[in-house]
């Protein structure tokens, strides 16, 4: 091949996604990436026949190596699983090779056509028995595929001759988990006082809440587990969300989830103008209110001291909580300090009554949620969420406070429509 | 601290040094021998060459020698306060005198008798950069350390390094012998390091901390007391970790009390021939801090050989994390198993409670191993050339808090993984070399195998 000309086309990557059914009640979802890559060497010398020879018996074989080894690094599992994946992996090349068949009968003297089908198995459903990681990887090294069959490596993998059962098996969740800071700020004393463990709702972290309350708004069924580290979540954030399946959601990933899995169908819509007028309140809250709640909770001292405090830190040895709330409070002060030039309670404190009150005239008196609509929307996640929190914070009686912590709740309550669409809220979506 | 390597010129030199020694000490000897119980008392000792060290400290290690009463203690307590400066390692070059009094007055006196010594102080600073491989970790490292800083043979060390395991640690040190005793030291420890164990549990951890430790030597062997207070945080957890990492993920404070007891009678600790060994480590946590537990782990080591080469070596080592709070046990405290040179035939760490591509830890082990070495095909004139064959077995598990000892028993014995292979071991001066084939007999399904060929490069092994 001393002298040639390769052309290469890919095609777009098709994905889809097939869920299958086993016998043992388990889904298995699986989405398939399949690309055509199609290569055309143009070959002047004569000896063309043994190259194309070559070419056309790669087609299947280096399809099948491919798509072997993508088997193995991303699903690992036991020798004898192993061959059983091979043979899927092969059923799935020979149907896309059916599908880009024409390439290949697309050879003639001097052109010849060489087709890689790249298959993309992932398997979204962790199979039950993980073991014997990376295993597979190890016998590609040799030649790929026709490596098993080598009588040596056939005798190595009798090895384990026998296994036992797993010494830790987590059973796969049934529902989506949040792990979230929760439960609300009351919730603890509540707990203290009723023996029954009751269910964990509601949170006394705005994002936590907004999330619940957005999924909960959708009709999407999930438990809540209780996080205060927030590096376990993949984006340094919670709320998270572990799905079945095993992947995670993060607050990126939160609408796009909704809108794949709500069983809702797309009634609520918001028009072009609502969506826009969405967007702005969202903003002002997420900018005004939340300058305020922050203020409020951090660096009002005995608020922070009597409640934030053991919220937040309140698992954590006394020592190393000093420690983590100094780090978590200047974090705070510099992430505020990021869209203003100065930290002025009373300036912050101005904003948030502006904000709060367009709230409550686009609100309106009658309407159960903004824009006059029947179900609620994202906004209302997101009012929500700092309403509730705010009124429900723990009230405090301290000299040095003198009623400055509840500045915020009396500015709410101040607007009736608010605290009743807040209370409404809770009670038709959190306490049942 | 890296021994340095003696040139050959070196060695000789201080081996006719010796010797040169020897035979003079084996002169006075015979000399002195009919008049050896003969009253005397050393009247003064003179020390040349100790600018940098205390007077005191000083003063203490020769004290001893004035104790003597006839000749034949003044030779043998000097030459104990000589040999007990030569152990602190801050003198380079020591060289005694015994002599009769300068003084005119005390000419006379044939029961007094005066020493001196001479004495070069090794230089103070130490730079060190360089390179290191052990227990499946290379590393780099920078160390700079100060010798004699107060001139009483303290030892104050900063030293940093960069490595696969460890991504990065610093240190700070400062040790100081108890009252002149080279036996007895204290210590003070701080330290930062960034530990990576995304090779076997993706995440990462963070540990900030101090310690003061205390170490003796008994007629039983060696201890060391310390304290330790860690601050740690189980962070970065992979995009693949599993739930069960990440739920671990956070801070935890860890503030405790330590007492390592060893007792090494091997001829050599890389490949021992002859001898063995024993190691108990104990902690309690919970003076003050998140995590309170008792944690035990001991570890033992026999060693046989005949005069053809062949070396048999058996070890055990077992370990029990016991939760005084009734919360399960953190990931740090955890134990880990298998791995090259733990349960040989199972990857690094691979043992014991996992979930999905994640070793969890456990907090009871137990693992053994018997090893037989043979001398080398071709090569059995060279003893750090031995072919291995081997038997391991291990096994790991969670105890959960208010678990009976009956059921963790159970536990141990129930389905441990088991591993048999051969292969070439080579011993390095400062580090062991093992590639061996290895068999997986036995193994949990959840167990990281690795069959085939094992590399195992390190200094502890099963």
């Amino acid at each position: 091949m001393s002298d040639h000309e390769e052309q290469v086309t890919a095609s777009e990557p098709r994905v889809e996604i097939i869920e299958e059914t086993l016998p043992d009640g388990t889904i298995v979802r699986r989405k398939k990436t399949t690309r055509t890559i199609t290569k055309r060497v143009l070959t002047s010398r004569s000896s063309t026949s043994e190259v194309e020879q070559e070419s056309s018996s790669s087609t299947s074989s280096t399809a099948v190596i491919t798509g072997h080894s993508h088997s193995h690094s991303h699903s690992h599992n036991s020798s004898q699983g192993s061959s059983q994946e091979s043979k899927q992996a092969r059923k799935e090349i020979q149907s896309t090779q059916e599908n880009t068949g024409s390439a290949v009968s697309d050879q003639s003297a001097g052109v010849k056509t060489e087709t890689t089908t790249t298959t993309t198995t992932t398997k979204t459903t962790a199979a039950t028995s993980n073991a014997a990681s990376g295993s597979g990887s190890k016998f590609s090294l040799f030649g790929g595929g026709s490596a098993q069959d080598h009588p040596f490596y056939r005798f190595l993998a009798r090895f384990p001759l026998q296994q036992s059962p797993a010494p830790h098996v987590r059973p796969r969740p049934v529902r989506p988990i949040m792990y979230a800071y929760a439960p609300g700020w009351m919730a603890a004393q509540q707990q203290e006082s009723s023996e029954k463990a009751p269910q964990i709702v509601g949170s006394f972290d705005v994002d936590s809440l907004k999330w619940m309350a957005y999924l909960k708004f959708n009709h999407i069924d999930f438990e809540i587990k209780p996080a205060f580290e927030p590096t376990m979540s993949p984006s340094g954030k919670l709320p998270f969300l572990a799905l079945p399946d095993g992947s995670l959601v993060t607050a990126d990933g939160f609408e796009a989830f909704v809108q794949e899995n709500s069983p809702m169908t797309s009634s609520k819509q918001l028009n072009l103008d609502e969506a826009a007028e969405s967007v702005a309140f969202t903003t002002l809250a997420e900018s005004k209110i939340h300058s305020a709640l922050t203020y409020t909770l951090w660096f009002e001292a005995p608020h922070f001291e009597a409640t934030t405090r053991q919220h937040y830190f309140g698992h954590h040895n006394r020592l190393l909580a000093t420690l983590l709330e100094y780090l978590e409070k200047s974090r705070i002060v510099h992430s505020m300090l990021l869209t203003r030039t100065q930290i002025d309670r009373e300036l912050i404190f101005d904003e948030a009554v502006t904000a709060i009150d367009a709230l409550a005239v686009e609100l309106g008196d009658k309407n159960e949620y903004f824009f006059g609509k029947d179900e609620p929307t994202g906004l209302d996640a997101i009012v929500f969420a700092y309403l509730h929190v705010i009124l429900t914070m723990p009230k405090i009686r301290h000299v040095d406070d003198a009623g400055r912590s509840g500045e915020l709740a009396r500015i709410v309550r101040k607007h009736e429509n608010l605290f009743r669409y807040s209370q409404n809220i809770w009670k038709k979506w959190f306490s049942t | 601290m890296a021994a340095k390597q003696p040139t050959p010129e070196e060695l000789a030199a201080h081996r006719k040094q010796q010797q040169e020694f020897e035979e003079a000490v084996h002169r006075i000897q015979s000399l002195v021998d009919n008049v050896r119980h003969d009253p005397m008392k050393l009247r003064k000792i003179t020390l040349h060459g100790a600018n940098k060290t205390r007077e005191s400290f000083l003063h203490r290690i020769l004290q001893p020698a004035f104790q003597a009463k006839s000749l034949h203690e003044v030779i043998g307590l000097s030459r104990q306060a000589v040999r007990r400066m030569e152990r602190f390692g801050i003198f380079e070059d020591i060289k005694m005198q015994l002599d009769s009094p300068h003084d005119p007055w005390l000419q006379d006196r044939k029961d007094l008798v005066d020493l001196g010594i001479w004495i070069k102080e090794g230089s103070r600073l130490q730079i060190r950069t360089g390179t290191e491989a052990g227990n499946a970790e290379a590393s780099m490292y920078g160390a700079m350390t100060l010798k004699n800083v107060f001139g009483g043979a303290e030892t104050l060390s900063t030293s940093m390094a960069f490595g696969t395991r460890t991504s990065s640690a610093f240190q700070f040190a400062l040790a100081t012998p108890l009252l002149a005793d080279p036996d007895k030291n204290l210590s003070i420890n701080l330290f930062s390091q960034a530990r990576n164990n995304t090779q076997w549990s993706s995440y990462e951890e963070e540990l900030k901390g101090g310690s003061l430790k205390y170490s003796t030597l008994s007629p039983l062997g060696y201890h060391e007391f310390a304290y330790e207070g860690n601050w740690r945080e189980v962070c970065r957890p992979s995009e693949k970790a599993s739930l069960s990492i990440r739920e671990q993920c956070g801070h935890s404070l860890k503030s405790a009390l330590t007492h390592m007891w060893v007792h090494d009678m091997r001829d050599e600790p890389l490949m021992p021939s002859t001898g063995h060994f024993v190691r108990v480590i104990q902690e309690y946590a919970g003076l003050g801090g998140d995590v309170e537990h008792l944690r035990q782990e001991v570890e033992a080591q026999v060693a046989r050989s005949n005069d053809k080469g062949y070396i048999v070596s058996a070890s055990v080592k077992s370990g029990y994390l016991h939760s005084l709070n009734g919360k399960p046990s953190k990931i740090s405290d955890r134990f880990f198993l298998g791995g090259p040179m733990s349960v040989r035939g199972f990857k690094s760490n691979g043992l014991g409670p996992r979930e999905g591509e994640d070793s969890l830890g456990g907090d009871a082990y137990v693992s053994a191993g018997v090893s037989l070495m043979t001398p080398f095909p071709g090569l059995s004139d060279r003893e750090s050339f031995k072919g291995h064959f081997f038997a391991n077995a291990g096994t790991l598990v969670s105890v959960k808090p208010g678990q009976s000892a009956t059921k963790t028993i159970d536990d141990l014995t129930k389905a441990p993984s088991v591993s048999v292979g051969a292969g070439i071991v080579y011993r390095h001066p400062q580090v062991r070399i093992e590639l061996n084939f290895a068999l997986p007999l036995m193994a949990a399904k959840t167990d990281a195998i690795s069959r085939g060929w094992q590399l195992g490069l390190g200094i502890s092994f099963l």
